[in-house]
């Protein structure tokens, strides 16, 4: 449901940037982003009362502490469902940025289904495996892409910066947190080597072996 | 300027030797570095981050590429390895001089080439270190690390062939170059080079 509100916002907003890049004549122009201001900011409203009513651990954008991590990584089994999936979540906003993907639509519904289904496979598995698998469900689910009730017309979730962007907020969250960091130099440090390797990671998505083999060769040099 | 690597060292738990090839301390260490060379020589620096990270993987495949399965060469191979290093960072040049010391002497190593002195200083260090922390070996710079003839050289050189800074690195550190082929580990050079340090060290002792 909370999608669902997010989708208007997201809606409203690819909407005024379609109006703002049309050139309509005024005072037509002048009525119109008045109008797309208007909508943006209700939606803005009905997400956060939609947030207060429904609830949910989803916070705004903004990377955490170090406290979520250990020397495994993300302490998938120690954090609830939903806490990792919006540090998931947390980490592809930061990361689709990062590819140029300034407005993406992600699912905060599927971002929990992906770590669910992760916990129930792969919670004793090596940090490499987790890694494959939680990439090969963000892949599968569509996590950033449209929102539900609109398709894809740009086809997002097929795009290379976007199984980039995938992969760098894999390696983020399972990266060992040995040495001190900040949370925010480590995803840039991640996103530095899924794009040196973009080609590669787009071309491997759905070939696991390879993608394992990339996702323990990083682990071991972030 | 060696307490810096060395401090480091004692607030994490991983051996340099370990943590030198992670991306993270790589990038925290050198950024370390240049502001310690920033306090001593008055210069200050612009640091291209995306070139430290870029310096650091091409660095890092290297290492893994060449690196030998006899455990007898580990010290050899950090010499080489550091050295290796530093050809990366001539290469890929993240560091840029932003603001001339005042009164700067161009005699000075530091004030001729404050960039490659960065770069020198920062192998320089983290060998010293693993040295240290690995075989208990006190690592002492060799005194054409000081001679400005030594450094017209060495810009001259890596500016028409990076590789050469692997020879000049054996060379500030002690050893002598191997000239032929700097980029390939040759464990007979770097054992001869070793043999040689033993024997000065020796010589230093009975005097």
């Amino acid at each position: 449901m909370r999608d669902a509100f997010r989708g208007l916002r997201f809606g409203a907003r690819q909407f005024g940037q379609a109006l703002s890049s049309a050139n309509i004549p005024e005072p037509l122009g002048t009525a119109a982003s008045g109008l797309i201001r208007k909508a943006d900011r209700l939606s803005s409203e009905v997400e956060l009362m939609s947030r207060q009513s429904i609830g949910g651990s989803f916070k705004p954008n903004g990377l955490p502490d170090s406290g979520h991590f250990d020397e495994m990584g993300l302490m998938i089994g120690k954090l609830s469902v939903s806490e990792c999936a919006n540090l998931a979540k947390q980490g592809l906003v930061s990361a689709l940025h990062a590819f140029g993907e300034t407005n993406p639509f992600i699912s905060e519904y599927l971002c929990n289904t992906c770590i669910k289904q992760l916990l129930h496979t792969e919670k004793d598995s090596g940090a490499g495996q987790k890694c494959v698998a939680l990439f090969e469900l963000l892949i599968e689910k569509k996590v950033c892409g449209m929102p539900p009730g609109l398709s894809s017309v740009a086809g997002v979730t097929e795009r290379e910066s976007v199984s980039a962007a995938y992969f760098a907020t894999v390696l983020w969250l399972f990266v060992p947190r040995t040495e001190a960091a900040s949370e925010d130099e480590l995803l840039s440090h991640c996103c530095k080597v899924a794009g040196a390797k973009r080609t590669e990671i787009f071309a491997f998505r759905n070939n696991k072996g390879a993608t394992k083999e990339l996702f323990e060769y990083y682990l071991n040099i972030i | 300027m060696n307490s810096l690597v060395a401090s480091d060292r004692d607030k994490n738990k991983t051996p340099v030797r370990r943590a030198a090839r992670r991306m993270r301390w790589f990038f925290k260490t050198f950024n370390e570095q240049v502001k310690t060379c920033e306090t001593t020589t008055g210069f200050s620096f612009d640091v291209d981050e995306e070139k430290i990270r870029e310096v650091f993987l091409n660095w890092v495949q290297v290492f893994e590429a060449q690196k030998p399965t006899d455990p007898e060469q580990k010290a050899n191979y950090t010499t080489f390895a550091a050295a290796t290093m530093l050809r990366e960072l001539v290469q890929g040049a993240p560091v840029r001089v932003a603001r001339v010391a005042a009164g700067s002497d161009l005699e000075q190593p530091a004030s001729f080439w404050p960039e490659g002195y960065i770069y020198l200083m920062f192998c320089i260090n983290v060998r010293s270190v693993v040295f240290e922390q690995e075989f208990g070996i006190i690592c002492e710079p060799a005194p054409c690390l000081a001679d400005i003839k030594t450094w017209w050289s060495f810009k001259e050189n890596v500016a028409r062939d990076a590789s050469t800074a692997i020879g000049f690195f054996e060379l500030f550190v002690g050893g002598s170059p191997n000239w032929s082929t700097p980029g390939f580990f040759s464990a007979p050079h770097a054992e001869q080079n070793a043999l040689n340090h033993y024997n000065k060290t020796q010589k230093t002792i009975a005097k």
